[in-house]
């Protein structure tokens, strides 16, 4: 299955793994597990946040910008999501097909798009994101994001959280995701739906540097 | 002939700019979200506070109050969500923001109990209130507001999603709902919308 890379695959109404059941949830066990999460976490424990930003961009036909994860509360099994654009600079398609962290920051990882049917928000597992040649994936607020989920501690503003990425062609690479705020006051104008700018400013990973 | 014509447009002209001159610079007069019109009375509800104490959303009548249903373990669109109606707090007149409050609802009782909404909130707004209940009183208040509530399928590490409203409701002074917001506003067009509503009251 192929995704596009737009804002929002606004009315693609795919039912996927989504039972219509009389209101509240988490009575029922189901038997199927989403292959994707095995996948996608298989990878946790190699990655080492220092260095391995900086080695990856200077070869990878992927950049990144904008990459920056949703502080939170600490509640107990809590979930974030991380967000960046990701363009793909080769002449070939590419697929963003996992991502990783450390345990220690979310026992699992899964690439979700957002999706809205009539009045109901739903969200998705995907199984990889296209990039085509030239083309730039945005993954942000209402859209497609790479979920993290069951956080063992809350992620605090300012702190970074490593997130290896994989794809069908280009090498896995390793981003630093800057920790921000939960009110949107301090991502004012990068990040909300509908008035996001191609290119993000803050937390964006280019060769020599990232904030 | 030429020169009526001439004047006619002029005339034209000059109310064309005379309306356009107004609606930008003007006060505000329509709201960004869509307004419920006739403002319509919505079902009370009783629910827990993080405090355990029993809360009706009655209690709050003689202020505005926005009604957000979501859930804690949702990554994207409730947090977005609170958060811009976070910042929108924020960027309103003292007074104004008195006139508020902002409510969220669990619509997944069976991982979100009371404290857990309560922190939840205050993540965002030390003055947001997050309320839960028993999973059959939430039942109830989701057919009686015919909330559209999906249960996603249970995964093999127990975690599950739940399709959630795409918007927020907000309630006039006497209970009665006014306007939908969506999760795609911005604090800025919330915040004008909150301080429009204020003023028409």
């Amino acid at each position: 299955m192929q995704f596009r890379i737009t804002r929002m695959p606004s009315l693609a109404v795919v039912g996927l793994g989504v039972a219509l059941l009389s209101a509240a949830c988490g009575g029922q066990a189901a038997p199927d597990a989403v292959p994707a999460t095995a996948t996608a976490s298989a990878v946790s424990s190699t990655t080492t946040a220092a260095g391995s930003a900086a080695a990856a961009t200077t070869s990878s036909p992927i950049s990144i910008k904008g990459a920056w994860a949703r502080s939170t509360p600490g509640n107990p099994g809590e979930n974030s999501a991380g967000y960046a654009q990701l363009t793909n600079n080769a002449t070939q398609m590419d697929r963003l097909v996992a991502a990783s962290v450390p345990e220690s920051f979310a026992k699992a990882v899964e690439l979700h798009r957002t999706v809205r049917a009539g009045d109901v928000m739903r969200m998705e597992p995907v199984q990889s994101f296209e990039i085509a040649p030239g083309a730039t994936l945005t993954l942000e607020p209402g859209g497609n994001h790479i979920m993290l989920l069951n956080l063992p501690t809350a992620l605090k503003p300012g702190t970074r959280v490593p997130v290896t990425l994989r794809f069908e062609r280009a090498a896995p690479m390793t981003v630093e995701f800057e920790v921000r705020e939960a009110t949107g006051a301090s991502m004012s104008g990068t990040s909300m739906p509908g008035m996001a700018p191609a290119t993000g400013t803050a937390g964006a990973m280019t060769p020599g540097g990232m904030r | 002939m030429r020169s009526k014509t001439n004047a006619l447009g002029a005339m034209l002209l000059a109310a064309a700019v005379l309306l356009t001159a107004c609606g930008t610079f003007g006060p505000q007069q329509s709201f960004h979200a869509h307004e419920s019109d006739p403002p319509t009375p919505v079902p009370d509800f009783v629910l827990v506070a993080p405090d355990g104490a029993r809360t009706a959303l009655s209690d709050f009548r003689g202020r505005f109050v926005v009604v957000y249903f979501g859930y804690t373990h949702c990554p994207d669109v409730c947090p977005t969500t609170v958060g811009t109606f976070a910042a929108a707090f924020d960027q309103l007149p003292a007074q104004v923001r008195d006139r508020y409050r902002f409510v969220m609802v669990t619509v997944d009782p069976a991982r979100d109990t009371p404290e857990i909404m309560g922190r939840y909130v205050a993540h965002f707004d030390p003055e947001f209130i997050g309320l839960s209940g028993s999973p059959a009183e939430i039942d109830q208040l989701i057919s009686a507001w015919n909330l559209p509530v999906e249960c996603g399928e249970v995964q093999a590490d127990g975690s599950y999603s739940v399709g959630h409203p795409a918007s927020a409701w907000v309630l006039d002074t006497q209970g009665r709902e006014r306007l939908h917001v969506s999760f795609t506003a911005t604090p800025e067009e919330v915040a004008a919308d909150l301080q429009l509503l204020a003023r028409k009251g």
